[in-house]
């Protein structure tokens, strides 16, 4: 088995990895995590501080798989599965915990049709952008930071991010689009915060 | 090729290969963004709008080493060989099961057989095997064993405390009078030692010799698992590579193989390889008395202030850029958290990060012109 791995010109598929942890190779189980560990913390650290708690949930999946690993399944695409895999079971597992979980969709939101670009650019200190944009981003929902997590930095389909976060994909695309205008919202306000001062 | 200049930050925010960028995924662009950048004043302005939109949506990135994944990897294989067996009876042939069997009913036989031999040898009071050959004859040796599900309490004659985890066992001199406190531990077990300059207290497990005056520490050392990690609570603990099977004759004479670890420290030992790789125990606890949790409540702190309180607080050394971090203050309460949590958060807020390095923290903090007061 070692052989197939340093040999091989091409590095083996997902697919095929977890292929061949099916078919009960433990080797293929430290190549899936030298893969998928980084992300899947990554991503469990949008619902909590807790990293060992992230970490315990990434064993506790992992033990599950190699208890069955005869009975599962080809998933399209390994780490989609496994992104959905450690939501869940973060999920439930923070729930147990008592934790407050605003996973509920804001539907009273309102879209704004207005342009965020052209507020953004009567602003001209970087610095004060940053600070700004970070102060933007702690008014979104938990979700729709979720969400812009999978679109941009994951770089998954609205198609992908509707399966993983289990909701359909007109949702996904109502959260990203209310996203941007969460943020022409607030640009408006702060623009004439900022004018009233200047003037 | 798209026209970049007409591009507006969503638009920048959209395109993949800029994502990619921004993220660092490729370590060189095809394109130059930072050309395209000075060419017009409003097109940098947008992908400076768009990149920051895009490190929000990164947020922190937790540093994990490869290290730290394969030993993730080789703990879940562990765990998974632990379960009980009936769970993985149900999957295999019958064949399998049935050596499986034979291998637990000679298990059961040879451990009862071990067991009547060590009773026949302590009645006659000589005690000589391999793994204890520091028993001096005429002395009556002791072994605890937990075969329980919880952690068993065992106090020492000299008044210290061990608690023994599951499947863990301790051997030592029923007198416990000796010039040293001798204990041999195979499994996991936590150590209250209670101090006692002349008499030094040894712990043999594995290949390693853990030497303590007084103090308190956590030893895992599973024979079938690869390696053996010593995690200290309070106080100062050597941990050292025996070359011998025996202990060395001059304990004060360590080898330099040795290595010192403090409070807050751990150490793994992995035997194959034969090489220690200290860290930081990832429960930390504040050592230094006079500080509390309330007082890691910040107002305008400077951050050189913070970095120096949490140095002394866990007694971790915390290596930091006097010259980078001047004119860095930081407001939030950091209290109840471990330190690597609270160093988390504050590299989080001041858009750095840091490392852990032999035991140490290597701070890595820009500047916060751009960050958040």
């Amino acid at each position: 088995m070692n052989e197939m791995f340093e040999n091989h010109q091409e590095p083996i598929s997902d697919n095929g990895v977890w292929d061949m942890f099916k078919k009960g190779d433990d080797k293929s189980l430290s190549i899936l995590l030298s893969r998928h560990f980084r992300p899947m913390l990554h991503y469990g650290s949008k619902f909590t501080k807790d990293r060992f708690l992230v970490e315990d949930v990434i064993q506790d999946l992992f033990l599950e798989f190699l208890e069955k690993r005869d009975r599962l399944g080809d998933p399209v695409s390994v780490k989609n599965y496994l992104f959905k895999c450690l939501r869940n079971n973060l999920i439930r597992a923070l729930k147990s915990r008592g934790e407050e979980l605003d996973l509920v969709e804001d539907q009273d939101l309102a879209v704004e049709s207005e342009n965020m670009e052209m507020f953004l650019i009567a602003l001209d200190d970087s610095a004060e952008l940053s600070v700004k944009m970070s102060n933007y981003f702690s008014l979104l929902t938990s979700r729709q930071r979720e969400c812009l997590f999978l679109r941009y930095y994951q770089d998954l389909s609205n198609d992908e991010i509707a399966q993983i976060m289990g909701i359909n994909k007109q949702s996904v695309s109502n959260l990203l689009v209310r996203s941007i205008a969460i943020l022409k919202e607030n640009w408006v306000h702060i623009l004439i915060y900022f004018l009233s001062f200047t003037d | 090729m798209n026209n970049y200049n007409d591009f507006k930050s969503g638009d920048f925010i959209a395109d993949p290969a800029f994502r990619a960028w921004v993220y660092g995924f490729k370590q060189q662009s095809d394109i130059d963004w930072e050309y395209i950048a000075s060419q017009s004043h409003s097109v940098g302005k947008e992908m400076e709008i768009a990149r920051l939109f895009l490190k929000n949506i990164e947020d922190k990135t937790i540093p994990v080493s490869d290290l730290y994944i394969e030993r993730f990897s080789e703990r879940i294989l562990e765990n998974h060989r632990k379960l009980s067996p009936s769970i993985k009876l149900s999957s295999r042939r019958w064949y399998e099961v049935s050596s499986r069997l034979f291998y637990m009913a000679a298990a059961i036989i040879m451990s009862f057989g071990i067991g009547w031999f060590y009773y026949t040898y302590s009645q006659k009071q000589s005690v000589n095997t391999d793994s204890i050959s520091w028993a001096a004859p005429e002395q009556k040796l002791t072994s605890r064993v937990n075969r329980t599900k919880s952690p068993e309490l065992v106090v020492l004659k000299d008044g210290s405390k061990i608690t023994l985890q599951p499947n863990s066992t301790i051997t030592y001199h029923e007198a416990f009078d000796g010039a040293e406190r001798n204990v041999q531990l195979e499994g996991e077990a936590f150590f209250d030692v209670v101090k006692n300059p002349d008499r030094p207290f040894l712990v043999y497990f594995n290949d390693l010799t853990v030497r303590v005056l007084g103090t308190s520490f956590n030893i895992r050392s599973y024979g079938k698992e690869e390696g053996s990690r010593v995690t200290v609570k309070t106080g100062k603990v050597s941990v050292s590579a025996n070359r011998e099977t025996s202990p060395p004759q001059n304990h004060t004479d360590l080898s330099s193989s040795a290595i010192m670890l403090t409070a807050n420290q751990e150490v793994f030992y992995k035997k194959a390889q034969g090489y220690f790789e200290r860290s930081v125990a990832s429960r930390t606890q504040i050592v230094d008395k006079t500080i509390s949790e309330n007082d890691f409540v910040f107002n305008e702190t400077p951050l050189s202030t913070i970095f120096s309180k949490l140095d002394k607080a866990y007694g971790i050394p915390i290596i930091f850029d006097e010259q980078q971090i001047y004119g860095c203050s930081l407001t939030a309460s950091l209290a109840d958290e471990p330190l690597l949590e609270k160093l988390n958060l504050i590299c989080r807020t001041m858009n750095g990060s840091y490392e852990v390095i032999d035991g140490q923290i290597v701070i890595n903090i820009k500047s916060c012109r751009n960050s958040l007061q």
